[in-house]
């Protein structure tokens, strides 16, 4: 399925208002300082909502899905102006899962309503496959080798020749036991976790040492890069604790450490998505920077408590509350208000900031009105503190 | 006070006196940390470890002995110089099972993973360390001081002033 840009790229810029502008800039100033809160714990005037934005923010625009994936200079475009249109963070972003995969021989695809996806045979067929799996260094993983920093890097380049004010260089590990199993395959994956650990720990140690280098290369060329660290496949629902320890957690702490030396971060942001009700204690010892922030989706079928979230981790890092991100996409604008409300009262007294966002990714077919409603609670209920 | 020579390099030096701290300070700081035993050694590299609080600094030199292997050590080399100005203010928690190649002299056992509050202009934020997991006292990395604490400061400053 051959794609082509909605907007010549070469265009683009011209089909967006410069950020020269005076309005522009006037928004930019108090969305800057609002963002920085929860980490200087200068409070400015409400809690941010981040609503975890990707290819909504496209199609919303008239864009498309697969523009989002294939051309990074429209994704990141169009979440700057996706941001400043609801008044929500004051950068633009990249990423999507399954990155580097290719790296590993798998063949990855968009369609017109998903992102990239593996397609095709697994490349990890069997325990002695997965001893033969390298390790990426970082010449391996520069942009004329590796699809993945080359989508990411134009992403970069394009917000700092375009939309300087907003430019965030990122490195998403995603969740290494979820790109694990789309090596394998994820049953078979769950199954080894049982009869085959070692296989999956060599899996596991490839992906952290590579998706490190990578970290490491973003960083030697952007100065720094604010690093999203997933567990999503391995949650509570899938695997007991102790298997979420072992193969994630541990794995994660590994990576962190691992990618800190090579000079990736310095933010870090641990993206807890599924259930993680038997599982959430152990995140409380993940390794923090000054600024860490800890998201998770859910507690069994609803979304994870603010008031636990600031209980358990208040103390040790900024906490994102969430609002249940399936629900974003219904026409019921009081129900998100009403749920917005909840989490921010529970959480906004947070010792080290709060930020309101989304259980995960915000739907491609997000309603815009629960986008507002999410905004309309945080002005309404998004004070810092109690007062 | 042991009878020990403390050798600092023309380049180490430089770096030292960009950042407004004397040699003299660092040699001292070596001889303190080899006189009370307050330092970690790296069992892999035989690099040594020590740190000095003072009023708005906290200073770490990364010292070997100018003849390795050879006993018993009449001269050591200062390596590295760092430092933070972030205050650290108490261990949050360690990670038992994440054990280190740095041992803590004082205790003779190897350092864990820990996580230190760290204060700087009245914002109280957490750090990496390695930890002795007895007498818990604990080290801010040379890359953690260089990166996320200094940032941090940075950011502080700024948004502070």
């Amino acid at each position: 399925m051959s794609y082509q840009p909605t907007v010549p790229l070469d265009k683009l810029p011209s089909h967006f208002i410069s950020h020269d502008t005076e309005s522009h800039k006037k928004w930019h100033t108090g969305s800057v300082t609002r963002f920085a809160s929860p980490f200087v714990d200068v409070f400015k005037d409400r809690i941010d909502f981040d609503p975890i934005v990707m290819a909504h923010a496209t199609t919303l625009l008239g864009f498309t899905n697969r523009d989002f994936y294939e051309s990074p200079e429209i994704a990141v475009h169009c979440v700057a102006y996706f941001n400043e249109l609801f008044d929500l963070l004051p950068v633009a972003h990249f990423f999507y899962s399954n990155v580097f995969l290719e790296k590993y021989g798998v063949k990855l695809q968009t369609t017109n309503t998903l992102p990239w996806i593996a397609v095709g045979d697994r490349v990890v067929k069997s325990p002695e496959d997965a001893d033969k799996l390298p390790k990426f260094e970082k010449e391996d993983l520069k942009p004329e080798k590796c699809k993945t920093t080359e989508l990411h890097w134009r992403a970069f380049d394009y917000e700092k020749a375009n939309i300087p004010d907003m430019m965030l260089p990122m490195h998403n590990v995603f969740c290494l036991f979820s790109m694990a199993a789309e090596l394998v395959g994820p049953e078979k994956f769950i199954i080894w976790t049982r009869k085959e650990p070692k296989a999956c720990h060599k899996v596991l140690d490839s992906l952290a040492y590579t998706s490190a280098s990578g970290a490491s290369l973003t960083a030697d060329k952007y100065g720094f890069d604010m690093m999203v660290i997933g567990s999503v496949l391995a949650n509570s629902t899938v695997l007991p604790p102790k298997y979420v320890k072992e193969f994630s957690f541990d794995h994660q702490r590994d990576f962190v450490r691992r990618a800190l030396a090579g000079g990736g971060g310095p933010q870090l942001w641990y993206h807890l998505c599924g259930d993680h009700s038997r599982d959430y204690t152990m995140w409380k010892d993940v390794i923090t920077t000054p600024f860490t922030v800890m998201h998770i989706g859910y507690y069994g079928d609803d979304v994870f408590p603010s008031d636990l979230l600031k209980k358990e981790f208040g103390n040790r890092m900024s906490m994102l509350a969430v609002i249940d991100g399936k629900r974003m996409i219904e026409p019921n604008f009081a129900w998100i208000y009403e749920q917005s409300k909840k989490q921010l009262l529970g959480g906004r007294d947070a010792p080290r900031g709060c930020i309101l966002g989304t259980t995960c990714e915000t739907p491609l077919i997000t309603n815009p009105g629960c986008t507002l409603a999410a905004v309309k609670a945080c002005k309404d209920y998004g004070t810092y503190g109690t007062w | 006070m042991v009878m020990i020579d403390v050798v600092v390099s023309k380049e180490v030096e430089d770096a030292l006196a960009q950042k407004g701290i004397s040699a003299d300070m660092c040699k001292r700081l070596v001889y303190d940390a080899e006189d009370k035993k307050t330092k970690f050694v790296n069992k892999v590299t035989g690099e040594n470890l020590t740190k000095k609080i003072m009023d708005n600094l906290t200073l770490y030199v990364i010292y070997a002995p100018a003849a390795p292997g050879a006993q018993p050590v009449t001269a050591y080399v200062i390596k590295k110089v760092y430092s933070h100005k972030m205050r650290m203010k108490n261990l949050v928690y360690t990670m038992p099972e994440e054990v280190k190649d740095w041992w803590c002299v004082k205790d003779n056992c190897p350092t864990v993973r820990g996580q230190y509050d760290l204060e700087y202009m009245n914002v109280t934020r957490m750090a990496p360390t390695l930890t002795c997991p007895k007498c818990q006292d604990s080290y801010v990395e040379e890359d953690i001081a260089a990166k996320p604490v200094a940032v941090a400061e940075m950011l502080f400053e700024k948004k502070r002033a």
